[in-house]
């Protein structure tokens, strides 16, 4: 039976946060007063001109600090332009929140890579956002949705048996992975 | 009522070898009683162009042997096997064959899910294996096997 492991995190749910609110959109585009009141400050000095141009910061985070220090903006951009206290705190993450299907199987998320169950988890649910639905009935549709490996009854063994995965350790992508049923079947015409 | 195939064998309980489906039996998996030495001659009447289909042999203890190779379990495919293969029953303690049909798609191989089951009609020394695989409605028309089994002396 294929051991699926509960999720760290929500596997179904969406990038929502991350989404809809990127890292761009929190830092706002200067208004043109901002902007102005910059100009002026980096007009005295041609030295504080040649630190604050490569400089990252924003015009507005620029004229804030030049308000806290007084118009000395010589000293604080020669000191450390990085430490402004004005900094706006910008929180990228380092990879997405969440995994959803269509994504690569062995993303990170959150700083976790998946581990194999997990990673089986994301096989099924990917399937069943794809596939060919052919294959299974509605409730292994669920089972696959829900992260759950298709089942079936032996009616040989009396035992329901799940269905298995091969190359998923290495797998990237759901076409990487094959899928086969308990089988010990020999072809004769084909054994190798 | 149930609403298909594959849920008329489950109302049988676990491990369900037939079932009653508009009016016929409908076998999961076939058994026929053999002895070792037995000679098992399947001949493929029809098979679906569809997608590749099986017929797949086990004997309860022992072994099969066909085309030189011996195993427990044997995939009869459509498109490896000749269209009439013998099969030899090798083990002291062999009783039984299990028979029962697969299909590939996609190259996944499958058997017992939605729509599969055979319907075994008893032609004096022989059986006709009517197969219905998975996909779509049940239709027993997928793959048509004679099978037949000689006696050993």
């Amino acid at each position: 039976m294929m051991p699926v492991a509960a999720p760290a995190a929500p596997l179904a749910s969406p990038i929502a946060e991350h989404a809809s609110a990127p890292a761009t959109q929190q830092a706002p585009a200067a208004p043109p007063a901002t902007a102005s009141q910059n100009a002026a400050l980096r007009g005295p000095s041609s030295f504080s001109d040649s630190l604050a141009e490569p400089a990252p910061a924003s015009p507005e985070l620029t004229a804030t600090a030049a308000h806290a220090f007084d118009g000395d903006l010589t000293d604080l951009l020669a000191t450390d332009p990085n430490a402004s206290p004005a900094a706006p705190t910008i929180d990228i993450p380092s990879a997405a929140s969440t995994w959803t299907p269509g994504l690569p199987l062995d993303m990170t998320v959150q700083d976790r890579k998946p581990n194999l169950a997990t990673k089986a988890e994301r096989f099924w649910m990917a399937s069943a956002a794809l596939a060919d639905h052919s294959h299974f009935d509605a409730e292994n549709q669920a089972r696959m949705t829900a992260g759950k490996a298709p089942r079936r009854l032996n009616p040989r063994t009396g035992r329901a048996e799940s269905m298995q995965l091969t190359g998923l350790r290495q797998a990237s992508q759901p076409d990487e992975v094959s899928m086969r049923w308990p089988n010990e079947s020999v072809d004769p015409w084909n054994a190798t | 009522m149930t609403a298909n195939l594959a849920d008329s064998f489950r109302s049988g309980g676990s491990g369900a070898r037939k079932t009653k489906w508009h009016g016929q039996v409908v076998h999961s998996v076939f058994q026929v009683n053999v002895k070792h030495g037995d000679m098992i001659t399947i001949t493929r009447v029809f098979a679906s162009s569809a997608r590749a289909q099986a017929l797949k042999v086990a004997v309860d203890k022992g072994n099969l042997r066909a085309n030189g190779v011996l195993m427990p379990i044997a995939a009869i495919w459509t498109h490896t096997s000749p269209e009439r293969v013998v099969l030899e029953v090798v083990g002291r303690k062999a009783r039984s064959i299990d028979l029962w049909n697969s299909w590939s798609l996609a190259g996944v191989e499958s058997s017992w899910l939605n729509s599969a089951g055979m319907v075994v009609e008893n032609n004096d020394d022989a059986y006709l294996l009517k197969c219905s695989d998975g996909l779509g409605e049940p239709v027993f028309e997928d793959l048509v096997v004679r099978v037949a089994v000689t006696k050993s002396g």
